[in-house]
């Protein structure tokens, strides 16, 4: 049985760790399609985090994690005996942040990325960490160095365009030499109103991000793109819906937003495993 | 040699030892003479100073592991080298060549003087990309978007007055900003064609001593551009005092170019008027320089941009596109099919047709 490596990149605050804590119930379910073969060795990372979305709240950001967390676990096709043992590093956003910034990677996440043959890139939906493109007048000032926010940042949508170079110089291809798979996974979908909803996230990136949008027609990778919602609402403002789902628990909640080629429309899909099983594609 | 030095360091450990012993009586800080008469380094009673809590046994590494093997050592560990990405800042000329040897890459020269605003027109152009407002054209990819980003920021400058003399020659670290290409995939939405841009990044006082010394070996790149972008300030050619100057200049600059073009042909020539929200150009001074152009057996297209803009009336970024347009576009004069001609007696216009084109 293969060791496959998923990574998970994003920015500080783009839903990686509350993915990591909703995908563990999802797999030990079954229902969906990647099930939970044998229960890991050390599930303590995930149910930590999985702790907060039983208690009816997200999970913190993590990037001051220091020590460093894997959730590995033996997963089987719900439809075949194909098994993988898949390795979701959880490596807190500043990393990434900072990786972006000086072009360096610690040593072991080098590693893990060349061991790789597929990774999840998130970006969330009306997080307060995203950066904004530069426009024309702060530009301007910071021309002509007469003043202007130079802490503020790399934008996000360049961020995720280098993380997308930093992923085609290091994955390598699939064990059955396919090129490697990138699913990209805008959280948060469930904030977006029915328009947004039928449209896409794919259109939703190419608004918003447009450099990560053209980027992503744009690389040798094999992408997809899903919305996903990791409770089906926000535990954070909605208080009815909390109530509701304190009720009921978290079984049934949450979903991802995928595009049927059939009908070419986006619909909702209660099997948060999507994303992962289609990097892992067993 | 060796016996100083040992001397040295009984010395300095002596000095780094407090006067204080645990055992009543002795008197080893003061005498240097142990009471138990044991070597005071080892003796259990001997206490030394920490910085910060208290007293500590002497026999702490930090004074019994220091040797004299230790001179010449080192003082700091070897820093850990941290694997790197490729930084995508800058390309160098071999960078483009290598690109260049799996795809079509439009070279772009970029002359100006400094404060011609050529830094500006990248910046504004990348602005327009990453806020999607490049009609006709979206993103693909850059492998120098740090380098634009940085840009865009104003995060590096050239040393005033003294900026570098060559070409960087290989993709180099984000700390400096050296001379060399920026690279731009853009997508063309009426055929979803791409286009593939390098862009040099280059101080304008190359164009200033190309023009005054013809110092031209730092530029011998511009051989192989498709287009030329010359950058003009368009404040200086609506100012009557500087006008005859710039454009005297200009026709000294298209002089220069035949010696920088190895024998080959120049290649188009685009004149880039910025500041267009300061004021256009009037059609007199255009005139003026296409005359002083003519002068030097050459053709421009003068194309006015404003990359910054405070007029409500011309938005930031004017006229780029029209500068993309015009830098891929082929600009091949279109030929009537089957012309309408006044038939020549036993002229045999059929047959002659390619031989008089």
């Amino acid at each position: 049985m293969t060791r496959r490596s998923v990574i998970l990149l994003g920015g500080p605050d783009s839903g990686k760790t509350n993915y990591v804590g909703r995908l563990w119930p999802a797999l030990d379910g079954g229902e969906g399609r990647l099930i939970a073969a044998v229960q890991p060795n050390d599930i303590g990372f995930v149910l930590d985090t999985a702790d907060h979305l039983f208690q009816g709240q997200f999970a913190p950001r993590s990037e001051h994690t220091e020590a460093r967390r894997d959730f590995e676990v033996v997963v089987r096709a719900c439809d075949s005996d194909s098994q993988a043992t898949i390795v979701i590093p959880d490596i807190s956003g500043e990393l990434w942040k900072k990786a972006v910034d000086d072009s360096e990677l610690e040593s072991d996440w080098m590693d893990e990325l060349k061991r790789a043959d597929g990774a999840l890139i998130f970006v969330r939906i009306n997080s307060d960490q995203n950066i904004r493109p530069l426009d024309w007048v702060t530009s301007k000032r910071l021309l002509g160095r007469i003043g202007g926010d130079l802490k503020k940042g790399t934008p996000t949508q360049v961020m995720l365009c280098e993380l997308i170079r930093f992923l085609e110089l290091s994955l390598k291809k699939r064990p059955d030499g396919g090129t490697p798979r990138l699913s990209v996974v805008v959280s948060a979908w469930d904030l977006v109103d029915q328009e947004s909803f039928e449209k896409g996230p794919e259109a939703f990136i190419a608004r918003e991000y447009p450099l990560l949008g053209g980027r992503l027609k744009d690389t040798f990778l094999d992408v997809k793109i899903f919305g996903l919602s990791v409770v089906g609402g926000d535990l954070s403002v909605d208080e009815s819906y909390r109530e509701a789902f304190l009720e009921k628990g978290l079984d049934g909640h949450g979903w991802v937003a995928s595009y049927d080629t059939t009908n070419h429309l986006w619909h909702k899909d209660s099997d948060v495993t999507l994303p992962v099983a289609w990097v892992v594609g067993i | 040699m060796g016996s100083s030095i040992d001397q040295a360091i009984s010395q300095w450990t002596e000095h780094a030892m407090s006067s204080a012993c645990r055992y009543d009586g002795c008197t080893v800080g003061d005498t240097g003479r142990c009471a138990l008469e044991q070597d005071p380094l080892v003796c259990s009673y001997r206490v030394t100073e920490t910085s910060d809590n208290g007293l500590e046994s002497p026999s702490t590494p930090e004074v019994h592991q220091f040797r004299s093997d230790d001179f010449g050592a080192s003082v700091l560990d070897a820093p850990v080298a941290v694997p790197t990405f490729p930084p995508s800042t800058t390309l160098g000329p071999k960078n483009i060549a290598e690109m260049m040897a799996s795809r079509y890459v439009t070279i772009v020269g970029i002359l100006g003087d400094p404060n011609s605003g050529k830094t500006a027109a990248l910046a504004s152009l990348y602005l327009l990309i990453s806020n999607d407002r490049l009609d006709g054209y979206t993103f693909a990819d850059s492998h120098t978007l740090m380098g634009f980003e940085d840009i865009a920021r104003g995060a590096r400058h050239w040393n005033e007055g003294n900026p570098p003399e060559e070409m960087t020659s290989h993709t180099e670290m984000a700390d400096e900003r050296r001379p060399g290409f920026l690279h731009l995939r853009l997508r063309r939405d009426r055929d979803g064609r791409c286009v593939e841009l390098a862009l040099p990044d280059l101080p304008g006082e190359w164009t200033k001593e190309l023009v005054r010394t013809s110092n031209s070996d730092r530029l011998q790149f511009l051989a192989s551009a498709d287009v030329i972008w010359i950058v003009v300030d368009g404040r200086t050619l609506n100012d009557k005092v500087q006008r005859q100057g710039v454009i005297t200049r200009l026709g000294q600059l298209v002089k220069r170019l035949p010696q920088l073009m190895a024998g080959a042909a120049i290649p188009r020539l685009l004149l880039v008027v910025t500041h267009h929200d300061e004021g256009e150009v009037l059609p007199d001074t255009i005139k003026r320089v296409h005359a002083e152009m003519y002068k030097h057996g050459v053709e421009i297209d003068v194309i006015p941009i404003a990359s910054f803009s405070d007029n409500q009336a011309i938005k930031a970024g004017f006229g780029l596109q029209n500068l993309i347009s015009a830098t891929v576009d082929r600009a091949v004069p279109s030929q009537s099919s089957w012309p309408s001609v006044t038939p020549k007696l036993n002229g045999r216009n059929f047959l002659a047709y390619r031989r008089d084109r």
